[in-house]
């Protein structure tokens, strides 16, 4: 087991390091780089000078095989240095926005697998009754109105009509929670019908296998065969959809942390793009890409704690 | 040859006695074409989407005044109520813009560009997959590898930068759509060649001669159209979805209406009570996305060949 995860955990530098080569094609050789610093000199009073000054101060006169080098090198040790339009190094900004994100990302995504999970097994058992219609017409409708227009609904109706939340906002600590219950809510909402469509197909099909008939055959009450055996059966392909689902899921946030102003990384990543901030932006793309390849990697270790066949191939 | 025999015969002025199976001789993608036909539904949302494309088709070219009504400000007709004139039947925006004529050239842009999308992705993915998939060894090991780094970095992060940096063109966009896209389709693809590469009939083609293309693209590749489609179904939704997202961002098309920019544009006025803009636009979106989602599913029911003999069965 230890083997299979050390294995794993070097199979992690060359993914990182062809994340870094799609940094440097994106940033240095398209060109975001000089794009930026461009934005940082005003068109009118730059001299040949200023421009020469950045240029090797962001490194972008060394040959690109140095330039990429460089890149990794900020990689590894997470120093995209400092921030030109906010004064402040990359990383304190990284440092204090990840922590705000996660109280978003890690309760709402939480009740949403919870909830979702659970009305998908009750729609599987009842299967073709109203309570099954009905989430399937309720699923087909989310998947079709766009995250934005839900989002700009909810907190129109929900905090500024009807006055039941709070439009925005955020204080540090516990009280946030107070700002941060209508942003589950709609969290919840926008990915519900996604899941249940696909838990309910998922649990469908593995109610169909042999195993089932046998269970039914050895004489197994059919609550016991959906809770024991299929739901159990069910949770791989189930696992696997979850974490596929993480980089979506992260847009949702990026979303809901402009419009309830969570000071998120979200918040940070569209601020850096409006003002071409491409430091921040790279180090935003990289903790998103980290977190993701993060949960990939705890995935297979835990298919390999299920399925003893994983580790052998 | 059944069905022709017959048909020349009783051309010939001969009655035929046996009505002719309308099955029989029919190639695959006929015969997929028949099982479509017969599902209510599928033809409903495929009609809805034919009327989307004849709208779309129809935004290229100034039809009524549409395209005059829809860029041209006229500030005296700010924020008209819906259904109050026929002349401005879903009411006028912030600049007097008709809603209903940017609607029409929001779904141009939309469909156009979901297109445009799948055009460029399917070919990227059927070439990286059925190479991979076909010749496996060192070739499979580096397209598996650079499958696994786009992957790894969230889809609409490198859209937004590439966007953001190379400009907000239609072009850009589509290639930006199309660069992340095409993991899906490829991982199917080369799961699928990989498969196919042991099977007799392969071996058979090989037998007489054929070449690794003949193979590839006569032999191995109309087996696996119909996940092409289905893919291509699925990368048009989401196309259309993220589209939202990147003009919330501010990173669509710049300087026509499309449906994203609608919704965009829409956030500061509902405050107001101008709800016009985004019901128009998240309607207009909302059926065409039901229809093709309908539409996919049944296209996927239909096209798989494994269900050919079914219906066979079910109609003698």
């Amino acid at each position: 087991m230890i083997n299979y995860i050390i294995r794993r955990l070097l199979n992690l530098i060359p993914i990182i390091l062809g994340v870094a080569m799609v940094f440097f094609l994106i940033f240095n050789v398209i060109g975001g780089q000089e794009k930026y610093l461009y934005n940082l000199l005003p068109a009118k009073s730059r001299t040949a000078e200023q421009i020469d000054f950045y240029r090797s101060k962001y490194g972008l006169d060394r040959p690109f095989f140095v330039q990429y080098f460089d890149l990794v090198k900020q990689m590894v040790t997470f120093d995209f240095g400092k921030s030109e339009t906010r004064k402040l190094p990359v990383s304190t900004l990284i440092k204090r926005h990840v922590p705000n994100s996660a109280k978003l990302t890690f309760p709402a995504f939480f009740f949403e697998i919870v909830i979702s999970l659970t009305l998908a097994s009750l729609a599987a058992y009842y299967r073709g009754s109203w309570l099954d219609r009905s989430l399937t017409v309720i699923s087909v409708i989310g998947m079709s109105i766009p995250m934005l227009v839900l989002i700009m609904l909810g907190q129109q109706f929900l905090a500024y009509r009807l006055g039941l939340f709070p439009i925005s906002g955020w204080v540090r600590g516990i009280g946030a929670v107070r700002y941060l219950v209508l942003p589950w809510i709609l969290w919840c909402l926008v990915s519900i019908g996604y899941d249940i469509r696909f838990f309910r197909t998922t649990l469908l099909e593995e109610a169909h296998k042999d195993y089932v008939r046998t269970a039914k055959a050895k004489g197994l009450g059919s609550r016991t065969i959906m809770v024991r055996h299929i739901l159990r059966n069910g949770m791989i392909p189930i696992l696997t959809y979850v974490v596929m689902e993480i980089p979506f899921l992260l847009t949702g946030a990026l979303l809901l942390e402009r419009f309830f102003s969570i000071p998120g990384i979200g918040d940070l990543m569209v601020n850096s793009i409006a003002s071409y901030d491409y430091p921040v932006l790279k180090a935003t793309i990289l903790v998103y890409t980290l977190f993701f390849v993060g949960f990939m990697l705890i995935t297979d270790i835990l298919y390999a704690l299920v399925d003893p066949r994983v580790r052998l191939s | 040859m059944s069905t022709t025999i017959a048909t020349q015969v009783s051309g010939a002025g001969t009655v035929s006695e046996k009505k002719p199976n309308k099955y029989v001789g029919k190639s695959p993608l006929q015969l997929s074409i028949l099982r479509l036909r017969r599902n209510r539904l599928a033809m409903v949302s495929f009609w809805i989407l034919m009327v989307y494309v004849v709208i779309s088709i129809a935004g290229n070219f100034n039809v009524f005044g549409l395209r005059t009504a829809a860029m041209e400000f006229s500030l005296d007709n700010r924020y008209v109520a819906p259904f109050q004139t026929w002349q401005h039947i879903f009411g006028t925006d912030n600049f007097g813009r008709d809603v209903f004529a940017r609607v029409i050239m929001g779904t141009r842009v939309s469909l156009f560009l979901g297109a445009a999308a799948g055009l460029l992705m399917v070919p990227l993915a059927i070439a990286i997959g059925s190479l991979s998939g076909y010749y496996g060894g060192f070739v499979d090991d580096i397209m598996m590898y650079v499958m696994s780094v786009v992957v790894a970095i969230p889809a609409l992060l490198i859209i937004m930068s590439l966007v953001q940096i190379m400009g907000r063109t239609f072009f850009i966009i589509a290639l930006a759509f199309a660069v992340t896209g095409w993991v899906g389709l490829a991982r199917v693809i080369r799961g699928s060649f990989m498969q196919a590469r042991e099977y007799e009939y392969v071996l058979a083609a090989r037998c007489l001669g054929a070449g690794d293309a003949r193979i590839i693209f006569k032999h191995i590749m109309p087996n696996l159209f119909h996940f092409v489609i289905v893919r291509f179904v699925l990368n048009y939704v989401g196309v259309i979805k993220s589209e939202v997202l990147l003009a919330y961002l501010g990173l669509s098309v710049i300087g026509v209406p499309s449906w994203g920019n609608m919704i965009d544009e829409s956030k500061l006025e509902l405050m107001a009570n101008n709800w016009q803009n985004m019901i128009a636009a998240t309607l207009f979106m909302f059926v065409f996305l039901v229809a093709l989602n309908i539409f996919g599913d049944s296209l996927r029911d239909a096209l798989d060949p494994k269900l050919k003999n079914v219906i066979n069965r079910v109609e003698n």
